[in-house]
């Protein structure tokens, strides 16, 4: 690689790392106490399991969802369902109402239900710390800005990742992999960390930086779905006009038939009309798939929200695939309490990396002081010559 | 030289990313080798670690023999 070269992937490396670090580091920190929600939730009482048929099954035990709806409804009077939501492994169903069908998310209600008795669970405006945790790495309470922001602090982070490969090259050349020069300079031992850390990380976290970025853009992948695919599927409806709240016919009636189009398979949420995930005359059910990958995926059936009848069923495009797919990539929540574990360390290589980063980069105006620059190669940060 | 470089970066980029995609496609044993694969970036740090410790040891103790 020529010096030049070296040069200009340094200055894309610097300005990419220094741009985004403080937010990177932001998301380090609350993201892994997040990698253990499950755990946090369960120990400070945020979340409390419950035991019975899973509320997304159609056990003849369960409450009907009609008599669910009506519960929300007398808990949040005036106001429209929005969200319906089912649990695989407990009775827990969670409904979201709102003032209006297309009400912002911040004027939502989320209403915890045990399916099997009826009764509320929690409080409604309990927040727990990871709900605060969360809210802060999602969007630091900002909205879809903060979120696009943070996506785009990912896209620096993955431009930082691929100069910081490419400059790995031209510093290691001399050097064995994994070389830690712990007897020399304190400088000299933080970059053999920054590398080797990085460089073992490396697809740890273009996977975690990119499936990141894919969540900070859902809204407008969500939007764009709706405006095209899910438009598609109820080509016929189009320009009917929203189906007003009080002809919202029975919801059990649309699972029936929804259930009947994929035998089998069991809901995980419902949109109901006028929301993000529908249409303005529809409820879109969202069934899970049977096996372990296509779990995360889902597919949508749309039924007619005034009549009960089924309109279409179709599979999600490429776009939102990705999106779903990259929720469990992104939270490391799919393996068990090891894989957590490995994420969390993983989390942690990552914030040494930016902290040695920034200290490199601190230290940099030094590197041309008079020692270092007189031949005293134990303390100059530089890749080794390059190739001939 | 280039290759050498990223032979064992590209060895571990690999099954990260296979270790990542086989625990999400499944569980029971696909989950065991998932972790597996995902472990390997954390051997190699503690190993490079270890490595490292070793020969600044060893060089301290060459140290004080010679005085």
């Amino acid at each position: 690689m020529k010096r030049e070269t070296i040069r200009v992937w340094f200055l894309v490396h610097k300005w990419t790392s220094l741009i985004c670090t403080l937010f990177l580091l932001m998301l380090c920190l609350t993201g892994l106490p997040l990698i253990f929600h499950d755990e946090i939730d369960l120990a400070t009482g945020d979340h409390i399991p419950l035991s019975g048929p899973a509320s997304s099954s159609d056990d003849p035990a369960l409450l009907p969802l009609d008599t669910m709806v009506e519960k929300a409804l007398a808990l949040r009077p005036g106001e429209v369902p929005l969200f319906m939501g089912f649990a695989n492994d407990s009775p827990l169903l969670t409904v979201t109402t709102g003032p209006t069908p297309d009400a912002a998310e911040r004027d939502m209600t989320l209403l915890l239900f045990d399916r099997a008795t009826g009764a509320t669970i929690g409080d409604p405006d309990r927040k727990g710390i990871t709900d605060f945790l969360l809210q802060l790495h999602t969007d630091m309470f900002l909205g879809l800005p903060g979120m696009l922001f943070l996506g785009t602090m990912g896209l620096l982070f993955v431009l930082s990742l691929i100069s910081g490969t490419i400059l790995y090259a031209p510093f290691m050349r001399k050097l064995d992999f994994g070389t830690l020069r712990l007897g020399r300079s304190r400088r000299l031992i933080w970059l053999d960390w920054h590398n080797l850390l990085g460089i073992v990380a490396l697809a740890w976290m273009c996977v975690v930086g990119i499936t990141g970025i894919l969540n900070a853009f859902a809204t407008p992948i969500a939007d764009n779905w709706r405006t095209t695919a899910l438009a598609d599927m109820t080509g016929a409806h189009r320009g009917e006009g929203a189906l007003p709240p009080e002809r919202y016919g029975s919801l059990d009636r649309a699972m029936a038939s929804a259930r009947k189009a994929l035998p089998g398979s069991n809901p995980q949420f419902i949109g109901f009309p006028g929301g993000s995930f529908s249409t303005d005359r529809h409820y879109a059910v969202f069934f899970q798939g049977k096996s372990a990958l296509t779990k995360e995926l889902l597919t949508p059936a749309l039924i007619d929200a005034e009549t009960g009848a089924l309109v279409d069923v179709r599979p999600m495009p490429v776009s939102m695939k990705a999106l779903q797919l990259s929720r469990p990539l992104h939270f490391g929540d799919y393996g068990g309490l090891p894989l957590k574990l490995l994420w969390a360390t993983l989390d942690i290589f990552l914030i040494i990396v930016l902290g040695s980063g920034v200290y490199l980069w601190l230290g940099h105006g030094k590197r041309r002081s008079p020692p270092a620059a007189a031949g005293d190669t134990r303390t100059a940060v530089v890749p080794a010559e390059p190739a001939p | 030289m280039m290759r050498s470089v990223f032979a064992i970066p590209a060895i571990l980029a690999v099954t990260s990313l296979f270790g990542l995609i086989v625990a999400l496609t499944g569980e029971g044993w696909r989950d065991v080798l998932g972790i597996f694969a995902l472990s390997l970036p954390l051997l190699a740090v503690a190993h490079a670690w270890t490595k490292a410790s070793q020969t600044r040891s060893s060089a301290r103790t060459r140290e004080k023999q010679r005085r």
